[in-house]
């Protein structure tokens, strides 16, 4: 019975059309109540800005292929080291952070909930095994499907439920949350060496497009009635003249779901490349922003990027392997059978560098060109485009347009001839923030009636309070200070206990794995399947009964049951 | 006679890895294999004994004559025999030179006799131990009863489709697996108590005693060492982490002397790779380079590379084919369509012969490189070029040879270079069960895959400075726990002699040739058969590794999560549960 009393919070809460109101907000048991006792621990807020807990939508913290990169990357680790503290472990690494490392940076942020956004079904475990140490943070995973066989299979027998089924049984089986699509269709054409142009090219052998992947799984996803929608990685990722088939797969997403978007397209920056090469490769986010203002079934996150040095890591193999071939550092590639692909190198985002500035501004334009905050959120697809420890720099830059023009000032002197940014005057509020960072990634994972994401009464007591009075310091100008207020908070709380303070991190907290079960009629439970179950054993290099992770094995979470209609 | 030794799996070997106690295994590891011309110059026969001389000293052999030996060479089964002669130092990269040592090898004298791998350990400062406990140490289940898809934990393959046939609380019948698999599922003759080195001898202490001993020397030592790993589970090599930061220690794994190169090697080029199952469904060219799968992962072939079915290969078995790399006429080598023999410690030059011919650069290429010719080297450029889908199988024949982590490196950019014509992959051999585990472990807890020293409160790498074999020689460990690994079998002579003389605690659940080492064994239960837990394949996929009978002594995680309360006791270290319960406590007494 633990109560807590938070006076005198500046509160911005999207959810519930809270902009900048003074309140206490009473928690009992890891619950916001309606109030407590006189007996109740009290926090003073002292005006200060206090939002629900960071959310962040879609960043690479856990799993075979985070690991991949810590695992190839001495340099990274050492550049990220710290000393143990009273309560906390040592840490490693800088774009690519050890488990105890992600969890106290992304804590001190104020952050609270994290999605993994890759988890090859079949390597799950390891996700889930990293996750036990995400002590700070409920957690959750978005599950790839892009060149899974079985779904393909469906797809080309033209039969939805069936490939829903095939979705249905594997998040039960990993204890995934998301349906995720990563450069779809172009993971299986990776198994030997090839690609997809963007999304009309059948796939090798399995004869269906990526368009018909995507649209399949967006239906599946619907008719599973999944909280969040498909999320996808669009083909042709980083290639000069993409934005082309970004435009054409946001174009052809159907509007089925009334509260959230059917589609989130992922890193959308990657996305919005004119030209037709390197040389001439410009901005296209206008096209792209008026894309997403025209349609609210989808929605986006920006994929920021951000000048240094940091580890790109994907499913997209084929991309992998062509961004390895321009900067020839070192590579990784790692496929997974039946399922996906995946690949990591190192880059470096250098100032100098017009390509680079280019994707600098591309980030920006989008967020300022994206009229509905709920639609375009803040990510930059950490560590792809910059660590995530950059957000608050981030969040300045689109506050202040004095900040941009001075940082654009310093790119590449050609950088405004190929891109929109500096045209740009607006100036996002802090309400416009607290959307972006987590009432829209709230909404978008379809978590909010999960206690996500705001700090309506139920809601899970999970809230960020940052050193900063919002009334003192005029973002646009003083864009340090806003840098300084966001990059650790006061208190961050979750679930009620007060688990960083000032950057240290108190204690190891209550997490939370969320995943989702889909009930499915019996004549659709692939484990009832004999040609499924053949084909399993047959291609497969793991028996069948050893592929599921258990519920026993992972520790607190929670299962999200739906009842789709299958008839 | 001056030869070269190198030294290696065989599946004799192999089966006798949990009953080293046993003559049996002394026999297999106190053979010596050389090629039939060399032994009329050294003037014996099979079966003779000779000595054999290193600059660390000599031991007798029984010889083995045969013909996939070059001359010039001899091979030794690894163990405590060949590891008696074997140097320490590692040129920098933890890893001994296991393939690589100039040796004498003279008829033996009158009088001369093969040591037992016990009096080899008492030779380097150890104590035998050979009162094993024969009866049963699990309790249950009572009855017959089939337990199916058990994954097994001996190589790094971790076979998932194991059947046990278990009677009364005992594995009777183990089907599926290769010989290695029923020699660890069928082992008994485990360790009861916990027990102590004294001045008399042997004698049994508790539980209890034990954790209290290993905290203590851990809590005393200036630089511990917590050695193995690859031979538990995921769950308790996070604990071992933990402890290694509380007390400011190493922890290291058996990479740092086995795959440690290629780990150095992916470091410096990264690492093209994929699943077992991408390989068997799509590969048509597979080659093993300095691996032998039949001795060391007897069913690797069977199961994912030249014999299962393929998805996209219409009849598998013609459509595949088979290089092979190597100093030795393997079995496996045999059977290839192409083997490349190459003389020992050629392999960077022939990975840079092949990378030239696929870069169009034949022209640069001498008539024969490292014992090969160049028409074969041509020959085998084109198979990879042309293959739809190709795959090396690295093994520690270049890691533990000169070049070391610059032969994996070359290979791995070999790989890059026909990943511009085909597709084309990578995957080191990994050796134990779990010992890609402890890398993937080790890294997400601390940062680094092996050899990770806490010494400095952050996770310090430095393999050659902080691995086990180089901490060990340079005299700097003052305490030691052994987990998951036999040194004593596998440790050169000098690292043996360290350990000997230094407080050293041994879990595990058999006496094994580290016993002779130790002041104090804690054995645990087995995980595979009565302990439970993750294990990653040499591909890294992780499997759950499954209980089947019921334990009556600890596991693993138990006995270190035990040792590390003290530890965090003693060091004002407060655990995750305690730290909740103490803000929860705050809360109350403030009302
Ligand atoms: S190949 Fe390896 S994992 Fe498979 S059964 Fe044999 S020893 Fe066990
Ligand atoms: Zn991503």
């Amino acid at each position: 019975m633990n109560e807590l009393l938070i006076r005198n919070a500046y509160v911005i809460d999207p959810v519930n059309g809270v902009n900048g109101e003074i309140r206490d907000i009473t928690v009992k048991d890891g619950k916001i109540v309606e109030s407590v006792g006189s007996r109740a621990v009290v926090v003073d807020a002292k005006g200060h800005l206090t939002l629900p807990g960071g959310i962040d939508s879609h960043t690479h913290i856990c799993g075979t292929k985070v690991n991949f990169g810590r695992y190839m990357s001495p340099e990274d680790m050492r550049a990220g080291r710290g000393r143990a503290q009273p309560h906390m472990h040592a840490v490693s690494g800088y774009s690519v952070p050890t488990v105890y490392a992600n969890n106290y940076r992304y804590s001190a942020m104020g952050y609270t909930t994290i999605l993994e956004g890759a988890m090859a079904p079949m390597e799950a475990r390891h996700t889930h095994e990293e996750f036990r140490h995400m002590t700070l943070h409920d957690t959750m995973a978005n599950t790839l499907f892009d060149g899974n066989w079985s779904v393909m299979e469906a797809i080309a027998e033209g039969d939805l439920k069936k490939a829903a089924a095939v979705v249905a049984w594997t998040l039960s089986a990993v204890k995934g949350f998301g349906l995720k699509l990563t450069n779809p269709g172009g993971s299986e054409m990776w198994g030997f060496g090839k690609n997809v142009s963007c999304i009309h090219q059948k796939v090798d052998h399995f004869g269906v497009t990526p368009a018909e992947i995507i649209e399949y799984m967006i239906r599946a996803n619907e008719l599973l009635k999944l909280p969040h929608s498909v999320h996808l990685h669009c083909n042709n990722l980083g290639k000069p003249g993409n934005y082309k088939c970004t435009l054409e797969t946001m174009n052809r997403t159907p509007d089925l779901n009334d509260k959230r978007q059917s589609l989130y397209l992922t890193h959308v920056q990657f996305h919005s490349y004119g030209g037709s090469k390197w040389s001439d490769l410009c901005s296209k986010s206008d096209d792209i922003a008026w894309m997403v203002n025209r349609k609210p079934q989808v929605a986006i996150d920006m994929g920021q990027v951000m000048f240094g040095k940091t580890t790109t890591m994907t499913a997209d193999g084929p991309m992998e392997f062509n961004l390895y071939r321009m900067y020839h550092n070192k590579w990784s590639n790692h496929d997974v059978e039946l399922e996906t692909a995946s690949g990591i190198i190192p880059v470096f985002y250098s100032r100098k560098n017009l390509v680079n500035s280019i994707m600098w501004a591309i980030g920006l334009e989008l967020a300022l060109q994206v009229k509905s905050p709920w639609q375009c959120m803040l990510t930059t697809d950490s560590p792809n485009g910059a660590p995530f420890v950059k957000y608050p720099e981030i969040t300045a830059l689109l506050m202040s347009r004095k900040y941009r023009d001075e940082e654009l000032s310093r790119t590449h002197p050609d950088t405004e001839k190929r891109t929109l940014l500096h045209s740009l005057d607006r100036e996002l509020d802090w309400y416009d923030i607290a959307v972006m960072t987590r009432s829209a990634q709230a909404k978008a994972l379809g978590v909010t009636g999960l206690g996500k994401g705001h700090l309506g009464v139920g809601a899970d007591a999970d809230i960020a309070i940052y050193p900063v009075k919002v009334g003192d310091i005029d973002p646009t100008v003083e864009y340090e200070k806003v840098i300084k207020a966001l990059s650790q908070t006061e208190y961050t709380i979750k679930k009620g206990l007060i688990v960083c303070r000032n950057g240290n991190c108190l204690v190891e907290g209550r997490n939370t794995v969320y995943w989702v079960d889909p009930q499915v009629p019996d004549e659709y439970r692939l484990e009832n399947d004999p040609e499924f179950i053949k084909k399993f054993e047959r291609y497969y290099s793991v028996k069948l009964s050893n592929y599921p992770v258990r519920e026993s094995y992972m520790h607190e979470n929670y299962r999200i049951e739906t009842h789709p209609d299958f008839d | 006679m001056k030869l070269l030794f190198t030294s290696g799996r065989t599946i004799r070997q192999g089966e006798q890895l949990y009953y080293k106690d046993n003559p049996k295994y002394t026999e297999q590891t106190s053979l010596c294999y050389i090629n039939p011309l060399d032994l009329v110059e050294i003037g014996v026969f099979d079966g003779d004994l000779v000595r054999i001389k290193s600059c660390e000293g000599e031991t007798v052999f029984k010889v083995v004559e045969t013909r996939d030996v070059q001359q010039g060479m001899v091979f030794i089964p690894c163990g405590p025999h060949a590891n008696s002669i074997l140097h320490s130092h590692t040129h920098g990269t933890g890893a001994p030179d296991y393939k690589w040592l100039d040796v004498d090898v003279v008829p033996a004298e009158e009088g001369d006799r093969i040591l037992s791998a016990w009096e080899i350990l008492e030779s380097e400062g150890g104590l035998r131990y050979d009162n094993t406990y024969p009866g049963v140490l699990t309790k249950s289940p009572d009855g017959d009863c089939v337990v199916e898809d058990v994954t097994c934990p001996l190589c790094g393959c971790l076979c998932d489709d194991i059947k046990l046939t278990i009677k009364d609380n005992d594995i009777v019948g183990v089907d599926n697996g290769c010989a290695l698999c029923s020699g660890k599922f069928l082992a008994k003759e485990r360790l009861k108590a916990p027990i102590m080195r004294t001045e008399n001898g042997w004698k049994d202490i508790s539980y209890d005693e034990a954790i209290e001993y290993t905290a203590d020397i851990l809590l005393k030592a200036k630089r511990p060492l917590l050695f193995g790993w690859s031979g538990t589970y995921g769950e308790a090599q996070c604990v071992g982490v933990s402890i290694a930061e509380a007390i400011g220690g190493v922890i290291d794994n058996c990479s740092s002397i086995c795959h440690g190169p290629s780990i150095m090697a992916i470091q410096e080029a990264g690492h093209p790779g994929c699943t077992l199952g991408q390989i068997k469904n799509r590969a048509d060219l597979i080659v093993y380079w300095g691996s032998n799968p039949i001795e060391s992962h007897p069913r690797h072939m069977s199961r994912y590379s030249m014999y299962p079915d393929g998805f996209f290969l219409k009849d598998a078995f013609r459509d595949r084919k088979l290089i092979v790399v190597d100093i030795r006429e393997t079995d496996v080598a045999k059977n290839a369509d192409e083997f490349v023999k190459i003389k020992p410690g050629g392999d960077y030059a022939v990975f840079s012969a092949l990378r030239a011919i696929v870069r169009g650069r034949s022209d640069v290429v001498p008539e024969t490189v490292s014992g090969v010719k160049k028409t074969q080297l041509i020959r085998v450029a084109e198979m990879c070029m042309n293959a739809k889908f190709g795959v090396f199988f690295t093994g520690i024949g270049l890691t533990e040879s000169p070049g070391k982590y610059k032969n994996v490196r070359n290979g791995i950019e070999l790989v890059d270079e026909l990943s511009r014509h085909t597709k084309f992959t990578l995957t080191p051999m990994r050796g134990h069960w779990n010992v890609y585990g402890t890398n993937q472990t080790f890294t997400y807890m601390g940062g680094y895959p092996y050899a990770m020293d806490f010494s400095r409160g952050t996770a310090f790498y430095n393999p050659g400075e902080t691995s086990t074999v180089d901490l060990l020689l340079r005299g700097e460990v003052d305490a030691c726990i052994i987990i998951g690994s036999d040194p004593g079998a596998h440790l050169p002579r000098k690292c043996n002699e360290a350990l000997s003389k230094i407080p050293c605690v041994v879990i595990d659940p058999f006496p094994s040739m580290s016993t002779a080492t130790a002041n104090v064994q804690i054995p645990v239960a087995i995980c595979g058969i009565d302990a439970e837990g993750t294990a990653y394949r040499l591909d890294s996929i992780p499997l759950w590794v499954k209980k089947v009978l019921e334990p009556t002594q600890p596991n693993d995680e138990e006995i270190l999560t035990r040792i590390y309360d003290i530890i965090a006791r003693k060091k004002g270290i407060v655990k995750s549960e305690d730290k909740i319960k103490a803000q929860s406590a705050e809360w109350e007494a403030r009302k």
